[in-house]
């Protein structure tokens, strides 16, 4: 097991070395995406809470990191942590309505609060360039800019390692184990002394962090955001990578990601039957792969 | 000692009274036998004491303490543990996984603890915690399977243990023996004794009446939401109140 994770991370190490500027644009895009496909493994798999509403936390990191780094002059490397942190604040508040409802009216709640955020955001121009956008300066290490998506891409893996390193720690302990009970049997869970708030809350906040810095991350790639980006089917595409991925582990969220960052690209030459093919894709995979495509690798062991 | 204070507690649900003004106490270290007809509110009360409904007047008061101003996962920690009538099992989780989690009122987590993968210690406790309990309900040879594989009884034994992870006080057992043939409520009963003489106040609410009469030091009647006996056991069997409220013939003893 901890030689397939070595071997993983040097696989994903080396990969950019047989690549050029395009194919390193697309690794890049998957690590963003990667970040956010973590964030919905802790809020739907663990806790069993169902946002439609992630490009809205996607878009708050994107803005808060943008607007410190321009207008604040704060170092990226800072900027987009503070992005991250400035979601995870409202993911907490997006929790409250969640200890009250669930399911199709969660859902609602989430849809909401992220139409309310590009709605903000688009009429606050003066801060946010509104339908202008925001133009976003590369990323910078230490002063010293990293010109290339080859160079970012080493930064992104290593977020993205450090995530899914605590993304799995949390899943083996008692926290995210008592998010999961709640999900299996809230009442039982609360009678074994576990407090539904706490953890509904907590679980909100740490996806809504990762998904802020995800934000913040990906601006800082595209280098301009508009409002236009984040929604509701960014919100979709989102749920769409973590089912197709599976909500079970790290590499499910890689692959969910790696899914979406690439599915549009090959699938451009088929030109009007692209969004057809696409959802061909989408219906095969839940009809044959229930649990994503990091459920394969078990299938084949098994299968032998 | 009175370890449970239940004072005049009544509930209705959409129009129906389901408890009404009902009062009495659990002694420290008792059995206390809680049956009725169907429909009576027996479960309406163990939910009312559990925190799980709120009842609309009427006191709850354990060690003297109002337990209607705590909130549901709080009373573990004051040592307050329940089963329910029809499983609530985690379940896609393990048999020792479900123990585990009985458990986590014990362990106060960090969360910080937790993502960095530095909260090995606790944790440990907390698995010995469930290895005890796996070996005094003899759950051992099961510990690995998903809880759900277990026949029925089993589950019902997992789902004790894992109240009795966190070494409770007080126990709330929702009919711990329906679906049982004679020979599994004979264990039940067996396990009864067994907490009596761990010093755990057991709360029972049950229909099988042999072992109701067998396990009980004091049993209390409802019918209708409302307490109509209280007393030992051979002197709630002969009360006539009982007897017709069984039959549902209660119009014959008025």
């Amino acid at each position: 097991m901890k030689w397939a994770w070595i071997a993983g991370v040097a696989v994903l190490a080396i990969i950019p070395l047989f690549l050029s500027n395009y194919g390193w644009y697309i690794l890049s895009v998957t690590m963003v995406y990667a970040l956010v496909a973590l964030s919905l493994n802790i809020l739907i798999g663990m806790a069993g809470q169902i946002s439609i509403g992630h490009a809205g936390f996607w878009a708050l990191g994107a803005y808060a990191s943008a607007i410190c780094i321009t207008k604040l002059g704060v170092p990226f490397i800072m900027a987009i942590f503070v992005g991250g942190a400035v979601a995870g604040v409202f993911g907490a508040l997006v929790a409250l309505p969640a200890l009250r409802v669930s399911g199709h009216y969660l859902a609602i709640a989430t849809l909401a609060f992220a139409i309310l955020v590009q709605q903000v955001l688009f009429e606050w121009e003066s801060v946010t360039g509104g339908r202008q956008g925001l133009a976003v300066p590369r990323p910078s290490l230490f002063g010293v800019e990293i010109n290339s998506d080859f160079g970012y891409y080493y930064l992104l893996l290593a977020l993205f390692l450090g995530a899914a390193w605590l993304t799995r720690n949390l899943r083996g302990s008692l926290t995210g184990r008592s998010m999961m009970a709640l999900r299996m049997s809230a009442v039982a869970a609360q009678c074994c002394g576990i407090a539904r708030a706490r953890h509904i809350i907590l679980a909100f906040a740490l996806s809504a962090f990762l998904t802020g810095l995800s934000g913040a991350l990906y601006g800082s790639l595209i280098g301009r955001l508009s409002t236009e980006t984040f929604s509701l089917t960014a919100s979709l595409s989102f749920l769409t990578m973590a089912v197709i991925g599976g909500l079970g582990s790290e590499v499910g969220a890689l692959l969910g990601a790696a899914f979406l960052a690439a599915a549009p690209e090959v699938l451009r030459q088929f030109k009007d039957a692209e969004m057809v093919i696409y959802g061909a894709i989408l219906v095969l995979c839940m009809l044959f792969l229930p649990h994503g495509l990091a459920s394969l690798g078990r299938r084949w062991t098994f299968s032998k | 000692m009175d370890l449970l204070e239940i004072d005049r507690l009544s509930i209705a649900f959409a129009g129906l009274q389901a408890l009404d003004n009902v009062t009495f106490s659990v002694r420290e270290g008792e059995v206390l036998g809680l049956i009725g007809p169907n429909g009576a509110g027996k479960s309406t009360l163990l939910n009312c004491i559990s925190r799980v409904h709120t009842p609309s007047a009427g006191s709850v008061r354990y060690r003297g303490e109002d337990l209607l101003r705590r909130q549901i996962h709080e009373l573990p920690a004051l040592g307050i543990r329940r089963t329910f009538q029809n499983l609530e099992l985690f379940k896609d989780a393990t048999v020792r996984e479900n123990i585990v989690l009985g458990g986590a009122s014990r362990y106060r987590a960090s969360v910080l603890a937790d993502l960095l993968g530095v909260s090995k210690k606790a944790e440990q406790q907390l698995a010995a915690r469930a290895d005890k309990m796996l070996k005094v309900l003899e759950l051992e040879a099961h510990a690995d399977l998903r809880v759900t594989a277990l026949p029925y009884g089993l589950q019902k034994s997992v789902e004790l243990a894992r109240a009795l992870a966190s070494e409770p006080k007080l126990l709330l057992l929702d009919e711990p023996a329906a679906g049982m043939n004679p020979e599994e409520s004979r264990r039940v009963g067996q396990n009864i004794h067994n907490l009596q003489k761990l010093g755990i106040t057991v709360l029972l609410v049950e229909h099988d009446m042999r072992l109701v009469m067998s396990v009980c030091d004091r049993i209390v009647v409802l019918d209708h939401g409302e307490k109509i006996a209280e007393g030992a056991p051979a002197a709630v069997r002969g009360n006539p109140a009982v007897i017709a409220a069984y039959l549902g013939e209660e119009e014959a003893v008025a």
